[in-house]
């Protein structure tokens, strides 16, 4: 089984890109105008959880290759610093045995995008947070030889995890690999039809958001989908901050440049 | 921290429940509050549905033994 590697561009190379917020007050996006790109921090001691354990991050080897992979766009080449490896589709197995979902027998999927949108803020009693889309481009193509799905892999850290046995703080964790059948996963393993051949998009929900009645929180999010050779990203940061008096004092959902690349 | 808050270190997690599923969230919140059993509510992908840790194992026999709940996704993790 050959690895795959996801590109992670580096950020200065986004500084032409428009970044979005979404505040408390707004429920569509506002400052659509350039801002100053927030420097993304990726620390080199990532870990994960379970079976991602084992799934070496932002590789050295991959950082430092000295010669440009066949096929690769000089764009996203220049922007090779870092890259993910991630298992095979045979090592996706979590929680005792569920799989990620099949494609259609003979056909590949293949992601075309992946990009935050709708992001929306609420307030629902003592829970105060966002909404927001995970929306997935998806195509499908007749395989030469059995035929593969399209990986999911949504990746959280927080600085304030949740009253779990064994989740810390300031540690990425696969929210796919740890509840597959979470409701909030159906647009990705219920909701799809698989045309073969043909496109369809997967949107996902979540809406991330914290009590009022506990501290703040920043929740970062890094999120691929991984074809056979094609990956894509998207990363977005909230911050969550009550004002002590059941109030929210900070309340914002920053979407990031996603990364692109095609894998060598 | 403001002092104000409850040290999220107090809490331990009783349960988690589909972080789209409001009703779910609703049921968890008045059962437990009937109970007397405060619990705080959070988290993404899944809400996370933390009680003090002297009231966990009341919580979770609770939201264990729930009719309304038997037909919402919940899990209790370890």
């Amino acid at each position: 089984m050959g690895f795959e590697r996801l590109v992670r561009p580096s950020n200065k190379d986004f500084g032409s890109r428009a970044m979005r917020q979404f505040d408390k007050n707004a429920s569509s996006p506002v400052g659509r105008q350039p801002r100053e790109t927030r420097q993304l921090t990726l620390q080199s001691e990532t870990n994960f959880r379970h079976d991602f354990s084992r799934i070496p991050v932002f590789s050295t080897e991959a950082a430092t290759r000295p010669q440009p992979a066949a096929g690769l766009a000089p764009r996203v080449e220049s922007q090779r610093e870092r890259s993910v490896e991630m298992p095979g589709e045979e090592e996706q197995t979590v929680n005792g045995g569920t799989k990620t979902p099949k494609a259609p027998p003979g056909c590949d999927c293949v992601p075309s995008s992946v990009a935050i949108k709708n992001v929306k803020a609420y307030r629902s009693g003592k829970l105060y947070g966002h909404s927001f889309d995970v929306v997935v481009g998806l195509t499908y193509f007749a395989a030469r030889s059995g035929g593969q799905d399209a990986q999911l892999i949504w990746l959280e850290r927080t600085d304030r995890a949740p009253a779990w046995q064994g989740l810390k703080p300031n540690v990425w964790n696969d929210m796919f690999a740890l509840f597959p059948t979470s409701p909030t996963f159906d647009g990705w393993t219920k909701n799809r039809t698989k045309p073969c051949p043909g496109s369809e998009t997967a949107t996902i929900t979540d809406p991330p958001a914290a009590s009022v009645d506990l501290p703040a929180r920043t929740l970062e999010f890094d999120i691929y989908v991984r074809g056979q050779r094609i990956g894509h990203n998207a990363k977005a940061k909230q911050v969550l901050e009550p004002d002590g008096s059941g109030g929210v004092k900070t309340q914002t959902f920053t979407v990031e440049p996603s990364s692109l690349g095609p894998l060598p | 921290m403001t002092e104000n808050f409850l040290a999220d270190d107090e809490l331990v997690g009783a349960a988690v429940v589909g972080a789209t599923d409001q009703e779910a969230r609703a049921i968890v919140e008045r059962e437990l509050a009937l109970a007397g059993i405060d619990c705080f509510i959070e988290g993404s992908v899944v809400y996370s549905v933390q009680v003090r840790s002297r009231d966990l194992a009341r919580a979770r026999e609770i939201l264990r033994s729930s009719l309304d709940l038997k037909d919402h996704w919940i899990q209790f993790p370890g």
